[in-house]
C-alpha cells in the first residue's frame, strides 16, 4: 500500500483505529520483512517495531503532520528510527524510582523485571490520578493523554479560545496531578 | 520548541543525537519536566499497547507468521528465478556487446547510471555505532535507496560523503529526481577541495546526458579526460558517443 485511501484517513483523523489493522495487514510482508533485514531481528521483534510505527502514524495524522506520500518508507523509517532508539545509549531513559528520580540511568537486564513492576504501578497511579481529576482539568487531561488527542484538536472541542491558553491550562492541570501522584506513592513506599 | 512538541518528537523516536542531548541536560535540570516527561510516555505506551492489542486481534499472529514464512518462501523462489532471469540476459547482453559494439554505445549512459556507485566503506570497529549513517550505509547497499536517502536526510551537517549518496540516492530510487540529484552533487562541485569532486563531476555530467543536456553534459567529459580523473576512459568513450550521434 503506497498511500492512505482518503476515507480511511478522515476515519483516522476522527479518532477510529479500524483502518490500522487494515494498513497493518497490507503493509505487513514488506515492512516486517525489511525491518527484520535491516535490524538483523526476529519475526516478533520485526513485527513489533512494525507496530510502533503504526502507532506513530495514527498520531501524526492526528496533529495533521502526516504527508500520504510513501506509506511503505514512513512505516520502515520509523520503525528504524524506533529499533535504533531502543538500541543505542543514548535513546532510551529509564527512570528507576518513577518520579522521584534524581539521575538517568541505563537499563540493566537485571534490573528489567523490577523495572516493568514499577513502571506498571507508576501507570497504575498515574490512570488513576487522572481519574480522579474532575471539571475541565479531568476532561482536559483524560482527552489528551489517555485518549491521545492532541491540544491542537481540543481547543474547539473543550471551548478554549486558543493554543496557548489551553497549553497553560494543561500545565497547570499537570502540575495537580504531579503533587498527586507524588502524595500516593509517597504513601506506597511508606 | 515547546514542551508539548518536545515531548512528541521524544516518543515518536524522532530526535537526532543533538536534539536528544539538549533534551537531556534539560530534563537533567528540571524535576518538572522529568515528572511530565514520565506521565506522557506512561501514557503513550498505554496507547501504543490498545492499538498494538487491537492490531493482534484483527490479525492474528499465527495466520500472519503463516502468510509471512510462504510468502518470503515465494519471494524466495521469485528472486532466485528473477536472478536466473538477470544473468541470462546480462549473458545474452555480453554476447551483443562482442557481435556488436556500436548498439552497445547507444545505452552507454544508461548501462553506467545501472552500475550502482559501490557503497561508502566500513574501517573496523566503525560500523558499531548505531546511527543514522550506519543505517543509511545498510540501506544503500541493499539498493534500499529511498530509505538510505530518508537516513541521510536526518543526518545534521553531513559532509560530502554524505552528500555524495544523498545525491545517488535521488538517482538511484525508484522514481529518480535528477534535479535534485543534480542540486546535490553540484553543491559538492562547487566546493575548492572535496575527496568526492571526482565523483560528483562523473555523475553531474552523466545525469546532464540522461536529461539531455548535451552541451553542459559534454563539458563535464571534457574535464574529466583533462584531468585524467576518476572514469576518465569512460568519459571518452562517452564523449566520442555524444559526437557520434551528433553525426
Amino acid at each position: 500500500m503506497k498511500v492512505l485511501e482518503d476515507k480511511d484517513l478522515e476515519m483516522l483523523k476522527q479518532g477510529y483505529n479500524e483502518p490500522l489493522v487494515k494498513i497493518f495487514e497490507a503493509n505487513y510482508i514488506t515492512c516486517v520483512s525489511h525491518v527484520k533485514r535491516l535490524c538483523h531481528c526476529q519475526d516478533e521483534d520485526a513485527e513489533d517495531l512494525v507496530m510502533d510505527a503504526i502507532v506513530v502514524l495514527k498520531e501524526k495524522i492526528l496533529i495533521g503532520a502526516y504527508e500520504n506520500s510513501n506509506l511503505e518508507s514512513f512505516l520502515i523509517s520509523v520503525a528504524r528510527n524506533k529499533w535504533r532508539n531502543r538500541q543505542s545509549k543514548y535513546g532510551r531513559i529509564v527512570f528507576v524510582d518513577p518520579l522521584d528520580t534524581q539521575h538517568l540511568i541505563e537499563s540493566q537486564p537485571e534490573e528489567k523485571n523490577q523495572e516493568a513492576n514499577d513502571q506498571e504501578r507508576e501507570l497504575r497511579v498515574i490512570k488513576e490520578a487522572i481519574a480522579k481529576t474532575t471539571g475541565k482539568c479531568g476532561q482536559l487531561l483524560r482527552r489528551n493523554l489517555y485518549d491521545g488527542i492532541p491540544l491542537e484538536l481540543l481547543i474547539n472541542e473543550l471551548g478554549y479560545s486558543n493554543y496557548n491558553v489551553i497549553k497553560s491550562s494543561k500545565s497547570r492541570c499537570l502540575k495537580k496531578l504531579r503533587a498527586y501522584i507524588s502524595k500516593v506513592l509517597e504513601k506506597s513506599n511508606g | 520548541m515547546d514542551k508539548e512538541t518536545l515531548f512528541r518528537k521524544y516518543l515518536h523516536s524522532e530526535m537526532n543525537e543533538t536534539e536528544f542531548k539538549e533534551f537531556k541536560s534539560q530534563l537533567d535540570n528540571s524535576e518538572e519536566l522529568r515528572q511530565e516527561l514520565r506521565i506522557h510516555e506512561a501514557m503513550y505506551e498505554d496507547r501504543a499497547k490498545k492499538i498494538k492489542a487491537q492490531l493482534k486481534s484483527g490479525t492474528p499472529s499465527q495466520i500472519n507468521h503463516l502468510k509471512f514464512n510462504n510468502k518470503t518462501a515465494k519471494i524466495k523462489w521469485i528472486r532466485r528465478f528473477a536472478a536466473a532471469f538477470i544473468f541470462m540476459i546480462a549473458a545474452y547482453g555480453i554476447m551483443i556487446y562482442f557481435n556488436n559494439v556500436t548498439s552497445h554505445i547507444d545505452n552507454l549512459e544508461n548501462s553506467y547510471i545501472a552500475e550502482v556507485h559501490l557503497p561508502p566503506s566500513v574501517k573496523m570497529g566503525e560500523n558499531t555505532k548505531i546511527n543514522a549513517w550506519s543505517l543509511a550505509i545498510e540501506a544503500y547497499r541493499n539498493q534500499e535507496f529511498d530509505i538510505a536517502k530518508e537516513q541521510i536526510k536526518e543526518i545534521e551537517n553531513p559532509n560530502d560523503e554524505q552528500s555524495l549518496y544523498l545525491g545517488l540516492c535521488y538517482l538511484y530510487a525508484q522514481n529518480p529526481d535528477y534535479n535534485k540529484s543534480l542540486h546535490i552533487l553540484e553543491s559538492i562541485n562547487q566546493k575548492d577541495k572535496s575527496i568526492v569532486k571526482d565523483e560528483s563531476i562523473w555523475y553531474i555530467s552523466l545525469i546532464h546526458l540522461l536529461q539531455n543536456d548535451k552541451e553542459n553534459a559534454q563539458l563535464g567529459f571534457e574535464r574529466i579526460i583533462r584531468d585524467k580523473s576518476w572514469n576518465h576512459k569512460k568519459a571518452e568513450k562517452l564523449l566520442s558517443d555524444i559526437k557520434l550521434r551528433d553525426k
